[in-house]
């Protein structure tokens, strides 16, 4: 995480909106949870939509926790800061995401398989008894519909903060909408005598989850590992690294340059290799080349440069 | 969550939602009145006009099974008086509550009276009622076919009907 005091003056905004729609993210949900948990039953569909939006829940506290974690100052016994500590939970969550969207892929297979009937009855409300079936259709649009507007609002924020916990937080929102209407279909099936439209329905939620569980546990596995960095919304190659080798080859005084960073929340971190063509004012040259480059990207928070005599062969391999 | 979307959506997709939305408000407001939620195997005694067979499982105060052959309890009385309300008649089928419960889920029986508990393990397995009365240990369901939601939501809804009979019969109420 970029601390906020690294984030530039006209991105802050975007934090603090980012921030706002995590908590109203929280609260929303909460909601959703709490109304389904009424209405839930037997039903499998319902079930793992409850589940859906229960894990919905770990992307906007990862966000908020992590931005005042991460933000936390390095000191003699971390040295590097807590940069890294947002990318081990972000994995956690990932894997919890896997984990429960395979054992829920399961269960509703294993209802399908033994021919299990839900048996949906009547629930009192009001004074009246209506059928579970029917209370549930209209928590299903509020569990789904909010919250793919929240998720519209996040996308570009994510982009713009290039926070990936925040985009898959957004991706998940905007999805709700299929685990809302799976769910639906699954009820609607049921009150037309089609018992297994109701695992059925619980099994394409749950494949959804496994499926966002993959994704996820990838791209916080890359992240890890230091890959080079990636753009957030099309997760194409980011080409910071090469045009940081063409800003260094464009100084005089270098002859060759290779560059290679790795991401560490939304902070880019980073390496350079340059091949003076002589050693006079080295230091002096090489800080200059190292405020230019902060200066070519905001998210580029720490760059070293190491004056070299050649540059090695495997470094030349991978060089961008 | 779902699939990764990783273009924003564009007018094809809304589109899209727009019908599933449509379709699913559509389906929902005219299924309502069509006699849903129906039973998969068409049980409802209520609706064909058939005799309602009940097993019974000794279990008093719930249910009393003497030698008189006619059960006697809370239960059996309310499901007399259901029984009345709808102009069916009663078929008794006394046993074990294991072998009932059996005969229940296969929908050899319609409905289970044993004082059944709320918690009961058998729970998934067949239909339970929502509690209808409790004692000082639990609450108390009555257990009917699985997944034949319209004879469900028909019991579940005399039931809560009888809530201030409840008292009368003995018992507490949940």
């Amino acid at each position: 995480m970029t601390p906020a005091a690294d984030i530039p003056e006209d991105r802050r905004p975007d934090l603090a909106k980012a921030k706002r729609l995590a908590w109203w993210s929280i609260a929303y949900l909460a909601s959703a949870i709490a109304l389904l948990a009424l209405v839930l039953g037997s039903s499998e569909a319902l079930k793992t939509a409850w589940f859906d939006d229960l894990l919905s829940l770990v992307p906007p506290a990862l966000f908020l926790i992590g931005n005042r974690v991460a933000a936390r100052p390095a000191s003699t016994r971390y040295p590097f800061g807590f940069g890294r500590a947002m990318s081990a939970a972000y994995l956690v969550a990932a894997t919890a995401l896997l984990g429960i969207g395979a054992y829920l892929l399961v269960e509703s297979a294993m209802k399908l398989v033994h021919a299990e009937r839900p048996s949906v009855g009547g629930i009192t409300l009001f004074g009246h008894v209506v059928w579970q079936g029917w209370a549930a259709l209209p928590v299903l649009v509020w569990s789904a519909l909010p919250a793919v507007f929240l998720g519209r609002m996040k996308m570009p924020l994510a982009d713009r903060l290039h926070d990936k916990v925040l985009f898959a937080d957004a991706k998940i929102n905007q999805a709700d909408w299929q685990t809302g209407a799976a769910a639906m279909l699954g009820i609607l099936g049921v009150a037309a005598g089609f018992w297994w439209a109701d695992a059925a329905g619980g099994a394409l939620i749950a494949l959804d989850i496994l499926y966002d569980g993959v994704l996820n546990v990838r791209a916080a596995f890359n992240d890890l590992i230091d890959r080079r960095p990636q753009r957030v919304l099309d997760m194409k190659d980011d080409p910071l690294p090469g045009e940081l080798v063409d800003l260094l080859k464009a100084q005089d005084w270098v002859q060759d340059a290779t560059v290679r960073l790795r991401e560490q929340g939304r902070q880019f971190l980073g390496e350079a290799m340059v091949v003076p063509r002589n050693g006079e004012a080295l230091v002096d040259r090489i800080e200059d080349a190292a405020r230019k480059a902060c200066a070519a990207d905001w998210r580029l928070t720490q760059i070293v440069i190491m004056p070299v005599r050649e540059l090695p062969e495997e470094v030349r391999r991978r060089t961008p | 969550m779902a699939l990764c979307r990783l273009k924003r959506p564009g007018k094809s997709a809304m589109s899209r939602k727009r019908i599933v939305a449509l379709l699913l408000v559509a389906f929902s407001t005219g299924l309502a009145g069509c006699g849903m939620p129906k039973d998969p195997r068409g049980t409802s005694p209520v609706v064909h006009q058939r005799p309602v067979r009940i097993g019974v499982s000794d279990n008093p105060p719930w249910v009393v099974l003497d030698d008189t052959g006619e059960p006697r309890g809370v239960e059996p009385e309310l499901a007399r008086r259901f029984a009345a309300a709808h102009d069916v008649r009663v078929q008794w089928v006394a046993g074990g509550e294991g072998a009932l419960l059996e005969d229940l889920h296969q929908g050899r029986l319609d409905l289970v009276l044993g004082g059944l508990s709320e918690r009961t393990p058998w729970k998934g397995r067949v239909g339970l009622s929502k509690a209808y009365a409790q004692d000082s240990r639990e609450r108390r369901v009555w257990a009917t076919a699985p997944g034949e939601n319209r004879w469900l939501l028909q019991v579940d809804r005399f039931l809560a009907g009888q809530r201030d009979a409840i008292p009368a019969l003995g018992a507490q109420r949940p």
